[in-house]
């Protein structure tokens, strides 16, 4: 694909997120809501218990810490990424004064993104939504590549810490959760980073070849000034 | 009036009133995260907050003078989050298990700029005695080998879960066990429910299911023969900042030691109140011939089994390298001595074997009205024991010693054996009771029926 190519495939993505903007702004946080709401649900189910504690924390005056406390910039994102802005979570009070048993524990660097990949994930359903001409068999593969990416990010994303010693928020504690044996949950934790990233590439491309403009819509675009709109309008929701 | 005149006023009011504005003081911010829910952590803990022992040692003269201290404590229930705690500077120091600890270290020099130092000790026990396996109380399991094809839980990256590999290894049965990741308080919970064949956990879970009933030890921690111990982290930084305020810390690391130490019954009374854990649970650990020998040096002993748990962490959790040359000093502790007039290489070379140590210690009832009376004999604990029950009287609790290993028993909880002879030992696994009574020619007996003999009659 040429940069010229991907370029016009990237205007046609971006015309189609523009003309139905407020959709895709209801469907990027609605997902975004919906995964953490998700997240809380099976915390729920597997633990047959609701949370019984909320804690909010002070998340900008932290960052301010961590920056003027860590001489290395580079040392630094790696820090904030493990602040918390809320916490919800089990408090079990047989023991001693109560430990936190289990927790849901909203990360913004994970918010971030799992906002980028609802952001992707609403694009890719809007653009399937306005290729209407396109066969099954695409629709379906590009489906599958969206549902598998979504799956792969939502997974490494998720920021669920259940109180065993040592543990922090960490995705293989969702898998642990769900029966992933230890030592098989600590063989998959270092591909973490290689899932999530994955997952974005494969959002990514289903977007791309989604957004395909088309013989006709090619032909407009090369012709016409890169009039974005003009473009979305006769392309994508033809 | 003038501009001149104006100026003429402002500067005069200045003049005056500058000598009488306090100069700005310097406030130092000392943020301690510590573990409640950890026995082992309490001299660097619950006991230093609790009786304001860092607010008596802080220095207040000379570069201090003129310093506020904002001190602040958060309780955790892991080694974890203190990491992450110090990494994001919201604590300054920590303190948490020998596992943790080195996942600590190795995650702070993994980064460009942080550091911590290891500066002390908080206790120790030198077998490994404070984790332990634990099966349901009417579990048919006795032995750790009988974990062969079960499913055990344990807190994943804990001191239980590396002594558990350690034991698996020892018993080669590593890849025979269903190894489950469970908190303290679900595996407790589970114990409680028997939904679990076998839990391993670290101090003092093991004995708060004994103590409440729910479970017995089938291993204990001293059987891996590793020390367990705990310490003390602190941020370079701050450490290098301030390090008259380190060594006050851990200054009041030591009072704190030394106040348990002349005041067991009292200590662990309070720190119920504290910590919520049973003062019968604290007593196994803080008592003369308890689990936890409260030393805050750092023994070249430790050093090395340190260097033991990182190997196992690497092994199985893949974390950072240690540089534990860089890590460790003695510095800090070193000067804490120096200013109680204390003799720390005297300390240093002091190792507590319990084997040894508790070897002829009287067994003790915890009385609930007159509190804890000894026993120089078994025959008279368990007269005494026989008696109170048969007033009807309340025992918080009793205490024995493991004949194998010298540990601190609960006595419902201990195997007793009956001699020919009538001289009676206690043990604290079944197979090791078995043996002992094959070889006397002994019974194998439990606390009730040891009591029934003592009855009175009339």
């Amino acid at each position: 694909m040429t940069v010229l190519a991907l370029g016009r495939r990237l205007a046609v993505a971006g015309a189609c997120v523009r003309s139905r903007f407020g959709l895709w702004l209801a469907l990027t946080a609605g997902f975004t809501v919906g995964y953490y709401a998700l997240l809380m649900s099976a915390l729920i189910v597997r633990f047959g218990a609701l949370p019984n504690y909320a804690t909010a924390y002070n998340w900008p005056a932290n960052v301010w810490t961590i920056y003027r406390s860590t001489p290395s910039f580079s040392d630094v994102p790696p820090i904030v990424a493990e602040e918390y802005l809320l916490e919800f979570g089990y408090m079990n009070y047989d023991f001693g004064h109560g430990i936190s048993e289990w927790a849901l524990n909203i990360l913004p660097y994970k918010v971030f993104l799992v906002m980028i990949l609802a952001g992707l994930l609403a694009t890719s359903l809007l653009l399937l939504k306005a290729k209407t001409g396109c066969p099954t068999s695409t629709r379906l593969k590009a489906g599958t590549a969206t549902g598998l990416g979504a799956g792969f990010v939502a997974v490494t994303s998720a920021t669920m810490s259940w109180v065993v010693c040592c543990a922090t928020p960490t995705w293989i504690v969702g898998l642990s959760m769900l029966g992933l044996s230890v030592s098989a949950s600590f063989w998959v934790e270092p591909a973490g980073p290689y899932l999530t990233a994955g997952g974005y590439a494969l959002l990514a491309a289903t977007v791309l070849i989604l957004a395909d403009p088309g013989p006709s819509d090619r032909h407009a675009a090369t012709a016409a000034s890169p009039d974005t709109q003009s473009s979305s309008a006769k392309g994508v929701h033809a | 009036m003038t501009q001149k005149t104006l100026g003429f006023g402002l500067g005069l009011a200045l003049a005056v009133a500058l000598p009488s504005i306090p100069a700005l003081a310097k406030t130092i911010d000392i943020a301690i995260g510590h573990q409640s829910m950890c026995t082992d952590t309490y001299t660097a803990g619950i006991v230093v907050k609790e009786l304001g022992l860092l607010e008596k040692n802080l220095p207040k003269d000379g570069d201090y003078a003129d310093v506020d201290y904002n001190i602040s404590w958060a309780d955790y229930s892991s080694g974890g989050p203190i990491t992450n705690q110090m990494l994001a500077n919201k604590l300054n120091i920590g303190v948490m298990g020998d596992y943790p600890l080195i996942v600590n270290g190795a995650k702070f020099q993994e980064t460009d700029s942080l550091r911590t130092l290891y500066i002390a000790g908080t206790g120790y026990n030198l077998k490994g005695s404070g984790n332990a396996v634990v099966v349901p109380v009417d579990s048919d399991i006795y032995s750790f080998d009988q974990l062969k094809g079960k499913s055990v839980s344990t807190p994943v990256g804990s001191a239980a879960w590396g002594m558990l590999l350690k034991a698996m290894q020892d018993n080669g049965i590593r890849e025979d066990v269903s190894l489950k990741n469970q908190s303290p308080a679900v595996g407790a919970a589970n114990i409680a429910a028997g939904k679990i064949d076998a839990h391993s956990d670290f101090c003092p879970w093991s004995e708060i299911m004994e103590f409440r009933g729910t479970g017995r030890k089938i291993y204990d921690g001293s059987e891996a023969g590793v020390p367990y111990l705990h310490g003390v982290v602190v941020r370079q930084d701050f450490a290098e900042e301030y390090p008259e305020v380190v060594t006050a810390f851990l200054k009041a690391v030591i009072e704190a030691g030394k106040w348990i130490e002349d005041n067991p019954s009292e200590a662990v009374d309070l720190m119920e109140k504290w910590t919520g854990v049973e003062k019968e649970v604290l007593y196994i650990y803080f008592s003369n011939g308890g689990h936890l020998t409260l030393d805050p040096t750092i023994k070249d002993a430790w050093v090395d089994a340190l260097k033991l748990d990182h190997t196992v962490l690497v092994k199985e959790k893949a974390i950072p390298p240690l540089d534990f040359d860089a890590w460790i000093t003695e510095d800090y502790i070193k000067a804490a001595y120096s200013d109680l007039g204390m003799d720390y290489e005297a300390d240093k070379a002091k190792v507590v074997d319990p084997e040894a140590a508790n070897a002829g210690l009287p067994a003790e009832i915890w009385h609930s009205r007159d509190g804890i009376l000894k026993y120089g004999s078994m025959p008279e604990f368990l007269k005494a024991v026989a008696e109170f029950q048969g007033t009807g009287a309340k025992l918080n609790a009793t205490y024995v010693y493991d004949k194998s290993t010298g540990l601190k028993l609960f006595g419902k909880t201990a195997y007793f054996v009956l001699g020919e002879d009538g001289s009676y030992e206690t043990f604290l696994r079944k197979p090791d009771a078995e043996t002992y009574a094959a070889e006397v020619k002994g019974q194998l007996i439990d606390l009730p029926t040891a009591v029934a003999a003592f009855i009175p009659t009339e």
